[in-house]
Parts: structure tokens; sequence; C-alpha cells
């Protein structure tokens, strides 16, 4: 029985090895481990289900950590790319001279039709007593780095909270439209383009008042959605923000009309805008501040006006395209011509509206609502200014320089 | 049987600072070469390559946790898509470790197969992300050949990068 009793104590030995300390915190080791990589790893997940708001820290610590030796090598790499452009891809300088010495005697003699117009315009306010809309204050941020991947359509610019920048502030320029501001870090802020397809921006027909949803597709276009397939839209309108989505303040400019695509089956029509900004080749841009959008929305208020004759009288419920009264839009053709010159004129138009520079003339003034019956013809509802040039015809935006 | 576990114990400050200075580089190249090319497929993930190389130089967990930092870098200024990068190079240092006790590293032709691997998943997580949003077939297939081509050149040329990031000690 005692031999039997050792035996059995020695072959519960090993056993306790197995359940030694030193094993049990291997052990633990290993499961901390696996337990943080997942945790690290969920936390990082969970940002794709974060609201917009300021960076976190550890974002916020990457973002000004990482951000100023990829802005050194940026300008490294743009002097490297400068130098060759200015030094060894001259052969095609003579052809280009000889085409922009066309394009500037082409551009000044619509120069002087667009001062003709400003000056018409700037008469005809002072006569109606337009009343002018606020100034709204514009933070200037350089682009430090595009999307890294190159598949996804944000930018970083070097502005932050510290700056003035909160989430959702429209982001300009000259041009039109780039996107909103998603987040901010200190001195960083992340930028969606209107391309992405994340972004949704309340946008109308300049010319009909048509209403959509202007979506991002990919990063050469944007799809204007819900928009009906009985309403007018055709290729080369402007597109230009509607003010109702709260962010982005009326009139901006978004795109032109590429493409339109009717399905007689679809409730509603695919129309294919194309940015007018040069997205891919940002270097400075304008952030809004918010003061400025909010008050643009208010403004919007309008009571509910006459529907296009285009929409069909069976339909109960209007499309918020439809809103579009037959009477306002005549004549708010806030966003600018498509064409601009380069040579500026000594007095800038009043359409500059992406920095809101000058007043913008109210559209109940610019004509009388009570003199156009409801259901007019198709024409009375473009927006037909004698001040403005009519976006449609006009020149379209250069294209950009790389095919992107 | 390949065993570099024996180079990577000893990481020194010159192998560390290769692997920082590839790394940054590829990051600077990433953010202002990359994204400027004309084409979707032309778009290729630098960082793969790289994580191969760290991978070799590393131990696993020094591995890791560079996959996990490069990553985040790369999640934070793309800002969508949160995980994709991170979880992509994770798997591709951890891919390198597993696989390399079977293979010989050095072979380019294994070096533009595991990179190919991976860059087919990273394109495959991709390609269901952007096409998320409602697209029509042609847009679709424009973005699914695009990612094909981008897995290809990722592949062909993981080894001009790997190659310059190790250590010639490592690479005898």
């Amino acid at each position: 029985m005692q031999l039997g009793r050792l035996s059995v104590v020695k072959i519960e030995v090993p056993d306790m090895k197995f359940f030694s300390t030193g094993v049990w915190l291997r052990r633990l080791r290993g499961a901390l481990l696996i337990l943080v990589f997942i945790s690290v790893f969920l936390y990082i997940f969970s940002l794709n289900f974060r609201t917009p708001s300021k960076m976190d820290v550890l974002q916020r610590s990457v973002t000004e950590t990482v951000s100023p030796p990829i802005r050194l090598f940026g300008k490294l790499f743009s002097a490297f790319e400068q130098f060759f452009r200015d030094y060894i891809w001259l052969r095609n300088l003579r052809g280009e001279n000889e085409s922009l010495k066309r394009e500037i005697a082409e551009l000044q003699s619509k120069l002087t039709s667009y001062q003709e117009a400003y000056v018409e315009n700037q008469r005809l306010r002072r006569l109606l007593d337009f009343k002018t809309s606020s100034m709204a204050e514009t933070i200037p941020a350089q682009v430090i780095v595009h999307d890294l991947t190159g598949w996804f359509q944000t930018l970083m610019v070097d502005k932050g909270f510290r700056d003035g920048v909160a989430a959702d502030m429209p982001v300009v320029n000259d041009e039109g439209v780039i996107g909103r501001v998603l987040d901010v870090s200190d001195h960083y802020s992340r930028i969606v383009l209107i391309t992405d397809q994340g972004s949704a921006v309340d946008a109308i027909d300049q010319r009909n008042r048509v209403r959509g949803i202007l979506r991002g597709k990919d990063a050469n276009g944007c799809l204007l959605k819900y928009v009906r397939g009985n309403l007018d839209v055709k290729e080369g309108d402007l597109v230009i923000t509607s003010g109702k989505d709260g962010i982005y303040p009326k009139g901006l400019r978004l795109g032109v009309v590429h493409a339109v695509y009717k399905d007689p089956v679809d409730l509603f029509q695919k129309v294919d805008v194309r940015p007018l900004v040069r997205l891919s080749a940002i270097e400075e841009v304008l952030i809004i501040k918010r003061g400025g959008a909010g008050q643009d929305v208010e403004e919007e208020e309008q009571p509910p006006a006459a529907q296009p004759e285009t929409q069909p009288q069976t339909q109960t419920k209007p499309a918020p395209s439809a809103q579009a009264p037959a009477t306002k839009p005549v004549t708010k053709p806030l966003a600018k011509p498509l064409t601009k010159p380069l040579t500026k004129p000594a007095a800038k138009p009043p359409a500059q509206i992406t920095s809101k520079s000058k007043p913008q003339p109210k559209p109940e003034t610019q004509t009388n609502p009570k003199s156009k019956p409801q259901g007019q013809g198709k024409t009375q509802n473009r927006p037909r200014d004698k001040t403005q040039p009519e976006p449609q015809g006009q020149a379209k935006p250069k294209p950009p320089v790389d095919a992107r | 049987m390949i065993v570099f576990s024996s180079d990577t114990q000893g990481l020194t400050a010159g192998k560390m600072m290769r692997l920082i200075f590839g790394a940054l580089l590829a990051l600077g190249l990433q953010a202002h070469l990359i994204d400027r090319l004309p084409y979707p497929a032309l778009r290729v993930d630098l960082l793969l390559p790289v994580m191969f190389a760290i991978a070799v130089e590393c131990s696993p967990l020094a591995a890791v946790l560079w996959a996990g930092l490069l990553g985040f870098v790369v999640d934070n200024f793309s800002g969508e898509f949160w995980g994709m990068h991170v979880g992509s190079y994770t798997i591709t240092v951890c891919l390198v470790h597993m696989a390399s006790e079977k293979f010989d590293w050095r072979n380019p032709a294994y070096q533009m197969g595991l990179i190919g691997v991976c860059a087919f998943g990273q394109s495959l997580a991709l390609g269901f992300f952007l096409c998320f949003v409602p697209m029509d077939v042609p847009e679709q297939t424009v973005i699914w050949i695009s990612l094909g081509i981008r897995t290809l050149l990722s592949a062909t040329i993981a080894p001009f990068l790997i190659y310059p990031m190790l250590n010639p000690r490592t690479m005898t």
C-alpha cells in the first residue's frame, strides 16, 4: 500500500508542474496579448461608426506627428517635380504659349461683356433696393496630403480646431464646392470631398431648380440622385447647392451635368455630374465658418409655390425638386458663370459666392411673382437674367490636368 | 527550413533606422506619388512590401506592433474604412512569419506570391467597401478590374521594395 501511494504521488508531480505559476503566467501573457490586439482592432474598427467630430487623442497624436514629415516630403517632391517641369519639359512651351495667347484674346472679349453685365447688375440692384447678404467668414487652408491609398476621396488640410475649424464646415475654393470637414485635430482637419461615396449634398439644377441629392460616385464624378424621370435635366446644366442640408450655403457651384440616363421603368433618372473643382489638384481651400451656412438655410424658408409644368397633375406628393417655385428662380443665379476669365475684372462680379464677398440679390425682388401665373411654360421657369449669362452654353470648365 | 529568428532577436539601432527610414519613405511616396497617379489601377499599396521586410527583420511581436502602427497611420490619413490597413498589414506579417518556415523568403517569386495574396485580400475588402454604394454593372466592373491590376502590380513591385529594406547580413 505504501509503495502504491508513493507511486501515485510520483505520477501527480507532472500534473502539478502543469499547473505551476510559470506556465500559467506564460499562458496569461499570451492571452493578454491576444486580448490587447483584439481590443485595439475593435477600437480601430469602431472608428468606422463614429459621428464626425473632433479626432480622439490617438488620431490627433498620429496626425500631428506624421503630418510634418509627410509635408516636408511633399515639399521635396514638389521641388523635384518643379525642376522637371521647368527644365526638362520645356519643349511644349511654345505651343502652349500660342494657345494661351489665343485663349487670352478670347477671354478678354468675354470679360468685356461680363463687366458690362456687372455694371448693369449693380445699377439694377441699387434700383430695386436689394437686401444684401452678410459676408461669410472663411479660413484659408493648405492641403497637406490627399488620401494615402488613392482609393478614398479625402484630404488633410493644415488648419484645425485651434484655427476655428469644426466638423461639418463647408470647404470651397474659387471654382466651387470641394467638400466638408469630416473631423478636426489641433492643427489639421480631414476633408471629405463631394466625390466621396459617403458624401451627400442637397443640390439643385440652376436652370430650372430641379432638386436632388448629389452623392459621390468616384474620383471623377458624382450622381444627382432622386431626380424624377419626368423632370427636365439637360447635359451642361449647372448644379449648385440648395442650402437646405444645413451644411452648405446656398448657391455654391457643385458641378455640371455630364450625362443624363432616363430609364422608362425607373422612377428616377440617373444624372451624372462632373465637379467643377479639379479635386485631384487642389492645393489651397477655403473653409467657410458655420455662421454663414446656417443663415442661408434660414433665408431659404419659402412659402410653397407653383410646381413646374413638367410635373404631372396626378402627382399627390411633390418631390423635393418640384418645390422650386416657378417664380423664385428666375433669377437668382447665384453661381457665377462657368467660364472664369483668366484676368480678373477690376470689380469682381457679385456672383463670387464661394467667399460671399459680394452681396447677393434676393430672388423675390428680382422678379414679380404675382405677374406670372402658375403653370407657365417651361421657358418661364428657367432662370433667365439679363445681368447674368446663363450657364448652359457657356464654355465648359477646363478639363483637369490629370485624368483622375 | 529558413530560420531568421536569430537575426530578428538583435534589432540593432542601424537596422531600426533602416526600417524607420524605409517606412517613412514608402509613406511619403504613397502620399505624394501614388495618390497622383491618373488611373486607379496604378494606386498600389507600397507599405505591403515594407511589411514583408519588417516581418523578416523583426520578431513577431515587434512586427505586429509595426503593422498596427503603420496601418493606423494609413487608416488615419485615409479617414475611411478604418481597420482595413491595420488588419491587412497584421495579416501580412503573420503570414510571413508563418510561411517563411516552409518557403524560401529570399526567393522573389515567393515574395511576389505572398504580397500578391495579401494585396488580393486587401483589394477584395476594398472592392466590397467601394461597391457598398449601389452602382451600375459597368462601374463595378471597372472598379474590380482596377483592383485586379492593382493586385498584380503590388505583387510585381514587391521585390524591388523588399530587398533595399533588408539587412545584407540577413540576406546571406
